[in-house]
């Protein structure tokens, strides 16, 4: 194979070159030394395509930089990192793609149906015809798989879910990596080096190419780190890791060698989608072992539409749900209520309350958010058109109120300042797109916390042109109420469109 | 047949990394190559229907992004210096056409590429990462970042030279080692 272009060796990049490159990124370049870079960029393909590696590998710095946002600020500089600087106002944050993550879950849905046409008109599609193949059926001499399909050694997976009835089948990823499945197994290809366990046994043999490998369950996400590993997920979507030789990874949190580890499965799995009154389990989403390092531990149901999040391991998230009509149910435990009545029609409200256990405050770093949607059987993933509620609750962001409608949502985000006495801040935050942007110009929003009112018909004004990814447009500070919100609050929000009745919704 | 917007949004999603990366071939200044990836994702965005299913996706996108680079270079013309027309025109090109044959490949070399990278940060002293989390992150001039580290801009400048050269030593030799 000839020495393909774009990715050259970069190491021993001639010193003239790599001190011209320097200059040019860090902008202390001369006239001359403009003119020489240019000659030397015209008159060499060799020369273009070191300069294209230099310029990838920087704007791969910029872009890994800035995962995970910003939240690995230390204790001591979190003066600086004022809830006015979350992410939403950065650029970084913008370049983050975050407002691309919520999207990846329904993206999955759809392409997973695209793809069993493919493998169902016939036959191995040709590498032209699938871009994305991520990954070849290496071994199924004796699998068994749903629906009668055939599928012959050598098949190119692109992305799709892959239902083994019986049998063992093996896939070798493009990464390198080899898993071999045990049935019954469902699995989901996700990309060349990873893939969604639903259910069943799996065992990969990843090599130092593939690092990195995930799996990612109903209940988590096992990173490994060159080793060999099983995991299985049982009928009730609970998943065990079993580590045969090495270590892997949970989000930050590490398993050892020989170690065993179960996730327990988490609120609202299983939720029947349509379900018009949603119910939730109330056994807590329980992860132990986690370092202090900040990171994300995800978790979600695509086929429910739910999604909880935790940060910085060892937090329980007991969460009991109100549906539309029935009592409540509290406990010292509950986090979140939430109702959803008043969503009917053309204003949005939405209202819920908080009782924060005191272990979820107490640590820098903690928060905890979750997505419940309305139960209309949508996913609450943005561009869908249904509403969804999320609450985010950290020592910095207390809660945030989304509202989806169209194919758009709105985020409102409460938050305090660091002490736990003292003012605190209500962010108006839009994950924006063209459509988010034409549909909320000019709406007016109501705002309350612990029954008092804190924005008052504010008209929602955007600029001229949207910007995509999360925008705040707009911050209050509150004074003197943020210790309110330590360990109790209640939020109501309430949108009306531009030109809407001007009577003020009733909230909590 | 068009693409649906789920399948659209997969494909702009997954095509966020490169298509940042082929930008900052040819924006150098990383808040307008934000900006760029910005029009462009909004551009590709509204113009779903115009994509032809079965080619390359991210070939389209980086043809949208270098239209978006002419734009913003015509805007800024006469406030700063920067490489010429002929050279963007050759660098974009070259990288659009080697994009549209060979796709699959540069998309494996780059994740390769990626993962080494992140591999390698792991391996940076406190001290080196935080430097160039400020610089790549907070956006922080060298004069700036040079203020926390009581350094001159001078001396930051040449700091994150020798960072750079970690990592690339870093990355060719994690590149070798799995090529093996």
């Amino acid at each position: 194979m000839p020495n393909p272009p774009l990715n050259p060796p970069s190491a021993d990049l001639p010193a003239e070159l790599w001190s011209l490159l320097s200059a040019l990124v860090d902008g202390t370049m001369s006239a001359a030394e403009y003119a020489r870079l240019e000659n030397l960029l015209r008159s060499d393909r060799a020369v273009r395509d070191a300069y294209r590696g230099f310029m990838q590998m920087e704007s791969m710095l910029a872009w890994e930089l800035v995962h995970p946002p910003a939240d690995a600020a230390s204790p001591g500089d979190r003066s600086k990192q004022t809830p006015a600087s979350w992410p939403s106002a950065t650029a970084a944050w913008r370049r983050s793609a975050a407002w691309l993550v919520p999207l990846v879950a329904a993206a999955a849905t759809t392409m997973a149906l695209v793809v069993v046409a493919v493998l169902r008109s016939g036959g191995p599609p040709s590498a032209g015809s699938l871009p994305d193949a991520y990954a070849l059926l290496s071994d199924a001499a004796d699998a068994e798989w749903a629906d009668g399909l055939e599928l012959e050694q050598g098949t190119a997976i692109a992305s799709g879910p892959l239902r083994l009835v019986a049998g063992s089948a093996q896939l070798r990823f493009a990464s390198g990596a080899f898993v071999t499945l045990s049935g019954p197994a469902e699995i989901e290809v996700l990309d060349g080096n990873s893939l969604f366990l639903r259910s069943g046994r799996i065992i990969p043999y990843v090599p130092k190419s593939a690092r990195g490998f995930t799996v990612v369950s109903p209940t988590g996400e096992v990173i490994d780190l060159g080793t060999e590993f099983a995991v299985s997920v049982d009928a009730d979507g609970r998943t065990d890791v079993h580590v045969i030789s090495g270590d892997v990874q949970l989000a930050r949190g590490r398993v050892a060698e020989g170690t065993f580890l179960t996730m327990k499965q988490g609120f609202g799995g299983r939720v029947a989608a349509a379900a018009a009154a949603p119910e939730f389990t109330d056994t807590p989403l329980v992860f132990d072992d986690f370092s202090s390092d900040p990171s994300t531990l995800h978790w979600q149901d695509i086929d429910a539409g739910r999604v909880a999040t935790i940060r910085d391991g060892q937090m329980a998230i007991p969460v009991e749900h109100r549906g539309r009509g029935t009592d409540k149910q509290r406990s010292s435990r509950i986090v979140l209520e939430h109702d959803f009545s008043a969503m009917k029609g053309r204003r949005t409200a939405i209202s819920f309350r908080g009782v924060l256990p005191a272990a979820g405050i107490a640590g820098a770093n903690r928060w905890l958010a979750c997505v419940i949607d309305d139960g209309s059987g949508e996913p609450p993933l943005a561009m869908e058109p249904e509403a969804v509620l999320a609450a985010l609750i950290s020592p910095h962001f207390q809660a945030a109120a989304r509202i989806d409608g169209g194919s758009h949502r709105q985020t409102r985000v409460f938050s305090r300042d660091e002490d736990a006495i003292g003012p605190y801040q209500v962010f108006m935050t839009i994950d924006d797109t063209p459509a988010a942007h034409a549909a909320y110009s000019g709406t007016v929003a109501d705002v309350t916390v612990n029954g008092q009112s804190v924005i008052r018909r504010e008209r929602i004004e955007l600029p001229a042109r949207p910007r995509i990814g999360l925008q705040t447009y707009s911050s209050h500070t509150v004074r003197g109420r943020g210790e309110a919100l330590v360990d109790n609050f209640s939020v109501s929000v309430s949108v009306e469109p531009a030109g809407a009745a001007t009577a003020v919704p009733q909230v909590q | 047949m068009p693409l649906t917007h789920d399948e659209f949004v997969a494909l702009l999603t997954a095509a966020q990394r490169r298509l940042y990366a082929f930008i900052c071939t040819l924006v150098v200044d990383r808040s307008d190559a934000d900006e760029v990836l910005q029009e462009t994702n909004l551009t590709l965005w509204q113009q779903i229907e115009r994509f032809e299913p079965g080619t390359d996706f991210l070939a389209w996108a980086c043809r949208v992004a270098h239209f978006k680079v002419l734009k913003l270079r015509d805007s800024r013309q006469r406030q700063r210096v920067q490489l010429d027309d002929a050279v963007i025109e050759l660098l974009a090109t070259e990288a659009i056409e080697e994009q549209r044959l060979h796709g699959q490949l540069q998309a494996e070399r780059y994740e390769q590429r990626r993962l080494a990278l992140v591999a390698c940060l792991e391996e940076l002293s406190e001290r080196n990462r935080s430097a160039l989390t400020l610089h790549y992150q907070g956006g922080l001039s060298l004069a700036a970042i040079g203020v926390q580290f009581g350094r001159t801009a001078n001396a930051v400048a040449q700091l994150l030279h020798r960072i750079r050269s970690i990592l690339r030593g870093c990355v060719e030799r994690r590149l070798a080692e799995t090529s093996t």
